[in-house]
């Protein structure tokens, strides 16, 4: 009913409109853009450590696995505990190269376990022992190397690249997998590793499992593979600052819509004024005036969107954070939560506005020039 | 006209500014159904304030409304009573300017008929009964005075009003159109038995209506 002339009142300022739309669009654009960064950043690193493992051990008060440490007493002995399958200690990391500031290592002590969730697709598997290493696909082509050639990892250490691998999550494909000693010898780590992947046998709940080695190893932090993230403190304290900068744009944005609904409503007190003559309710100058603030938002949430999908496309293939492995996407979970944003942005960007217009009185109204 | 009362009025009395200011001081009389009634008065006297408050978009300090044999005040929130009621001519069009002639015809109805066809069927048809049918997707800014103010008059009936509140409404047209869209009124409230109230400072148009009130000073001049 409202729609018509709350589109034409819009279009009365078209400029003033425009940019208030844009203010919204640029609150929702941040707000998709950290959501879709960081949830993607979390889903890649999710892909590259969880698949077939059902639980993970790092070193207690970790912020993240890069900055666990683990020392080789402290899951020696988990192989010993009953139900437990394969203990797997990793070494992760990133090192700086000729070619790339960011090359990410993996260290393993064997490759069979990881066989099932990372397929060679070319060469061979490497011999733990040797200067060999397993080239993501990504990382080959975009250092354009192939199968035989060596890549030098650290001064006059080089390694002998014996075939490429996919695993599906973008991080570790543009990585490279080599030997535990060699990784922890190319990360200065000297002994210690970062994580532990434990996968358990067949007939056990993980859940046991996690108790035991708890009661066995207290000084380490074990969680489950699905629960890694969650767990991460760095993770915890990315999500809330990603939350933190949404929210303030947000705001922003929702007193842009206050202040263009206040100019707004100022400009046509007179109009209202003779709109109440003529028999309008106040709930009905109410009800324009959401209209009018639900459009606007509902307009830049498109327009957000947008821009947030650009910026991240653009974040990701310029590579400025070494995170190449990101990628753009836009979930329709995202969008959805940008559209109920912006409803609430509209909703509440209005109530002040028409609180001020549904009390002037009809009378004075008329009168105001 | 008959001689059942539409508006009494008692005693009405309107302050301004903590009562330091009275714009009418004790004003009473009534308006009988069918009644054409001018108000005159010099500036100031007190006109405009009680065509406010007869169609209820102000409130009196003290004093009595009835319409229809019931005090205004049982018609709160007054709203939906102005939309059924009362049809508002101002001395300014006050046409909204984003809107064109038919839309700006169905403002009104927006209270009270919800059907869009039924809107535009119902502003089409006033707007051909004012003359101007072929120029209903015109925006007001691209009519004339006269145009302007029988659109707004095309709007005040649009409810059909049983009260027609008419301040000045030929305060911005030249004489010969005034007089046109006077008897184009008058003509159109004898023939719908309708009730008329106008505030003019014109005789000749005051000549044309069934009773003249005299206000000044906000007092009712005998």
């Amino acid at each position: 009913m409202f729609d018509t002339l709350s589109v034409k009142n819009l279009l009365r300022n078209k400029i003033r409109s425009f940019f208030t739309m844009l203010g919204v669009a640029l609150g929702i654009a941040l707000f998709v853009s950290v959501t879709s960064y960081s949830s993607n950043l979390k889903s890649q690193l999710q892909d590259a450590v969880t698949k077939d493992f059902d639980l993970i051990i790092q070193s207690k008060g970790a912020s993240s696995p890069i900055a666990s440490r683990l020392m080789p007493s402290e899951y020696r002995n988990i192989g010993t505990i009953q139900g437990v399958n394969d203990v797997i200690p990793i070494a992760i990391g990133a090192i700086k190269t000729k070619q790339t500031p960011y090359f990410l290592i993996v260290g393993t002590s064997t490759l069979e376990p990881l066989l099932n969730s990372m397929s060679l697709i070319d060469g061979r598997l490497f011999h733990p022992d040797k200067k060999e290493i397993l080239l993501g696909r990504r990382a080959l082509s975009a250092l354009n190397l192939n199968i035989n050639d060596t890549i030098e990892l650290a001064e006059k250490d080089e390694f002998l690249i014996t075939g490429t691998f996919v695993t599906g999550s973008r991080l570790i494909d543009k990585g490279a997998v080599v030997g535990l000693p060699h990784a922890m010898h190319l990360l200065k780590r000297g002994e210690d590793v970062n994580l532990v992947l434990i996968r358990v046998a067949e007939g056990h709940k993980p859940g046991k499992i996690k108790t035991a080695i708890t009661r066995e190893l207290p000084s380490v932090s074990i969680m489950k593979t699905k629960d890694l993230l969650s767990e991460i403190r760095l993770f915890q304290v990315v999500e809330s600052f990603s939350l933190g900068i949404s929210a303030i744009a947000l705001i922003i944005s929702c007193i842009f819509v206050v202040n263009t609904l206040m100019m707004s409503v100022y400009e046509r007190t007179k109009e209202i004024g003779i709109l109440m003559a003529i028999g309008w309710s106040r709930w009905m100058i109410t009800k324009t005036i959401f209209a009018e603030s639900i459009i606007l938002c509902l307009i830049g949430s498109i327009l957000g969107d947008i821009i947030g999908y650009m910026f991240i496309y653009l974040f990701s293939a310029s590579g400025i954070t070494g995170l190449d492995w990101t990628y753009a996407s836009l979930s329709p979970a995202t969008i959805l939560h940008s559209i109920i944003l912006a409803l609430t942005l509209g909703l509440v960007g209005a109530v002040y506005p028409s609180i001020v217009a549904s009390r002037f009185s009809p009378a004075q109204a008329i009168r105001y020039e | 006209m008959n001689n059942n009362s539409i508006i009494r009025v008692n005693n009405l009395v309107k302050s301004y500014n903590n009562e330091a200011l009275n714009a009418l001081n004790g004003v009473s009389f009534s308006i009988r159904t069918g009644e054409v009634l001018s108000l005159m008065g010099p500036s100031g006297s007190g006109k405009s304030t009680l065509l406010n408050l007869l169609s209820t978009i102000d409130v009196p300090t003290t004093g009595d409304i009835w319409f229809d044999g019931k005090k205004s005040t049982a018609y709160k929130p007054y709203d939906r009573f102005r939309a059924e009621t009362i049809g508002f001519v101002f001395q300014f069009h006050h046409l909204l300017s984003h809107l064109t002639l038919l839309e700006n015809i169905e403002l009104p109805m927006y209270s009270i008929e919800s059907g869009k066809a039924k809107r535009r069927k119902r502003a089409e048809f006033l707007l051909d009964k004012v003359g101007l049918a072929a120029k209903q997707h015109s925006f007001p800014n691209r009519i004339s005075g006269g145009e302007r103010q029988l659109t707004a008059i095309a709007r005040a009936l649009a409810n059909n009003p049983k009260l027609i509140i008419a301040d000045e409404p030929t305060g911005s047209v030249d004489t010969r159109t005034g007089a046109m869209i006077i008897d184009y009124l008058i003509h159109h409230c004898t023939a719908n038995n309708l009730t008329m109230i106008i505030a003019t400072h014109n005789n000749d148009i005051a000549k044309k209506t069934h009773r003249i009130i005299h206000l000044e000073n906000g007092l009712i001049k005998e």
